[in-house]
């Protein structure tokens, strides 16, 4: 038990310098939140992947394959989101 | 594209920052936890004290004390009063996992396995088996003592039956094979496996017939012979060879040895296991005699009116041999074999040459003295060699003969 609460603060840790530093091609809070949290549930479970022994696992690599990409596409998604809503906005007001 | 590297690359390394040392951390604080507990107060291991002590203090200790347990050999008494020696080479110890299975207080054993390779070349001609002594071992190896008393073992097991005989080179050498042979249930136990000389299987063939028709054993396979060798009882008869064996099957639930014990000139074998339900007993019944025919054979080679016996004449005998079970409501009766040995016929031949008829009887004449004198020509030549006498000489010579012609 005592591990996931060292895991926590190192999370929190990692989310604080994330936010704090000036990340390129993340220029969005809710990119950077979004990049926290699914940090928060692959650490979990790596961690968990230790500690039950299922490193020897494949299915387990697999979820975590799986949920790095979801992570990836999800952080994309928002991040590209807003681009294309400033870009919708700007030729509006080009034609005004 | 870039900016999907981007994002897998920063999540990675965030994966990476945060779990790496979580786990470093945690397994640096189990570690320094394990190094700094200590055992509590009263806790033993195999007789050892190990209270107060840090796992690697009592790691310490324990392989001093398994050092000096391993300086002299396990003594064994055994059933039969008598005392083994089995090296400690037999026997490993697991003290770490012995020492991580400790939570409490508390008296434990060390974990000890037994290599059963090792130990059957001490049971070479000793009245125990492998099953009877392994467990006996690694009891007392892991509580660490050199002692070990087979007691128990005799209390729960007995001798259910047994025989002895006086053993030729070759049985003694089957004998000694077969010591310590274990039957589980269902096992067959098969006189063939343990020898190669015939002869020597067949004597005690008959043995081993006797002793495991008084057991419950189910007989498989056992041959009598054409006639009833001498030194065998009626019913007990087995023969052993190319092409015949003696095979008995453990039908009962728990298995049973086979422990030979020599005794000076003789051996003693004995069937070790629990005691069965019922009390049994082999007997033999309907025993009778065949008497033998005799056969009247004519030849012609013998001389007239002589008869000679060819072959003698030996009465032929029957036998059932019963398994008797004896149990409160009475005797029950298994019909285990039937035993017939034919009777040899007494053969006698004669001569068929007919006697010679009787010389004709001459009618005696009397004769007198007088007439013997007067009819006698040559009352001087003897009866006995008439042709002997010279002929008679003419007086006159015979005149010269002339060639005719």
């Amino acid at each position: 038990m005592i591990g996931y609460l060292i895991l926590l603060g190192f999370w929190v840790l990692a989310t604080l310098t994330l936010f704090a530093l000036s990340v390129p091609m993340m220029r969005k809070r809710e990119t950077k939140l979004v990049i926290s949290l699914w940090t928060a549930l692959l650490s979990g479970g790596v961690y968990l992947m230790v500690e039950e022994s299922l490193v020897q696992t494949w299915w387990a690599w697999m979820v975590l394959v799986v949920l790095l990409i979801g992570g990836v596409a999800a952080s994309v998604f928002v991040e590209e989101r807003n681009d294309k809503t400033e870009q919708e906005e700007a030729p509006q007001r080009m034609v005004k | 594209m870039k900016r999907y590297g981007m994002h897998l690359f920063i999540l990675i390394g965030l994966v990476v920052l945060v779990t790496l040392p979580t786990i470093g951390l945690v397994n640096y604080l189990d570690a320094s936890a394990e190094s700094s507990a200590t055992y509590k107060e009263d806790t033993t291991v195999a007789g050892v004290d190990v209270s107060g002590m840090t796992k690697e203090e009592a790691n310490v200790r324990l392989d001093n004390a398994i050092k000096d347990f391993n300086t002299a050999p396990f003594s064994i008494n055994l059933m039969d009063g008598t005392v083994m020696e089995v090296g400690k080479e037999v026997v490993t110890f697991d003290v770490s996992n012995t020492l991580d299975s400790i939570k409490d207080t508390g008296a434990y054993p060390l974990l000890t396995s037994v290599d059963e390779t090792k130990v059957e070349p001490y049971l070479e001609g000793q009245p125990v088996t492998l099953t009877m002594i392994a467990p006996a071992l690694m009891d007392a190896a892991s509580m660490l003592e050199s002692s070990v008393t087979l007691e128990q073992v005799a209390a729960e097991n007995e001798v259910v039956a047994s025989f002895t005989v006086s053993p030729t080179p070759a049985m003694q050498s089957a004998l000694d094979r077969m010591n310590g042979f274990e039957m589980a249930a269902g096992d067959i136990f098969s006189l063939k496996s343990f020898g190669e000389d015939y002869e020597a299987l067949t004597t005690l063939g008959s043995s081993f017939y006797r002793m495991f028709a008084a057991t419950p054993f189910a007989i498989l396979e056992r041959v009598p012979h054409e006639t009833l060798p001498s030194g065998v009882e009626l019913g007990y008869d087995t023969k052993v060879d190319e092409r015949s064996n003696f095979a008995v099957q453990n039908r009962e639930d728990t298995s049973y040895a086979i422990l030979v014990l020599n005794e000076g000139g003789s051996v003693t074998v004995q069937l070790l296991g629990q005691p069965f339900d019922a009390a049994f007993e082999a007997r033999v019944e309907e025993v009778k005699t065949v008497p033998h025919q005799k056969v009247v054979r004519f030849s012609s080679s013998l001389p007239s009116g002589s008869s000679s016996v060819t072959q003698s004449g030996q009465d032929g005998q029957s036998g059932k041999l019963y398994r008797v079970t004896v149990t409160e409501d009475g005797e029950t009766l298994e019909l285990l074999g039937f035993d017939f040995y034919a009777p040899t016929p007494e053969i006698v031949t004669k001569s068929s040459v007919p006697l010679p008829p009787p010389d004709p009887v001459e009618p005696v004449i009397p004769t007198f003295p007088d007439e013997d004198e007067e009819e006698d020509p040559f009352p001087n030549d003897s009866n006995d060699a008439p042709f002997e006498a010279e002929p008679p000489v003419l007086e006159e010579e015979p005149a010269e003969e002339e060639a005719v012609g």
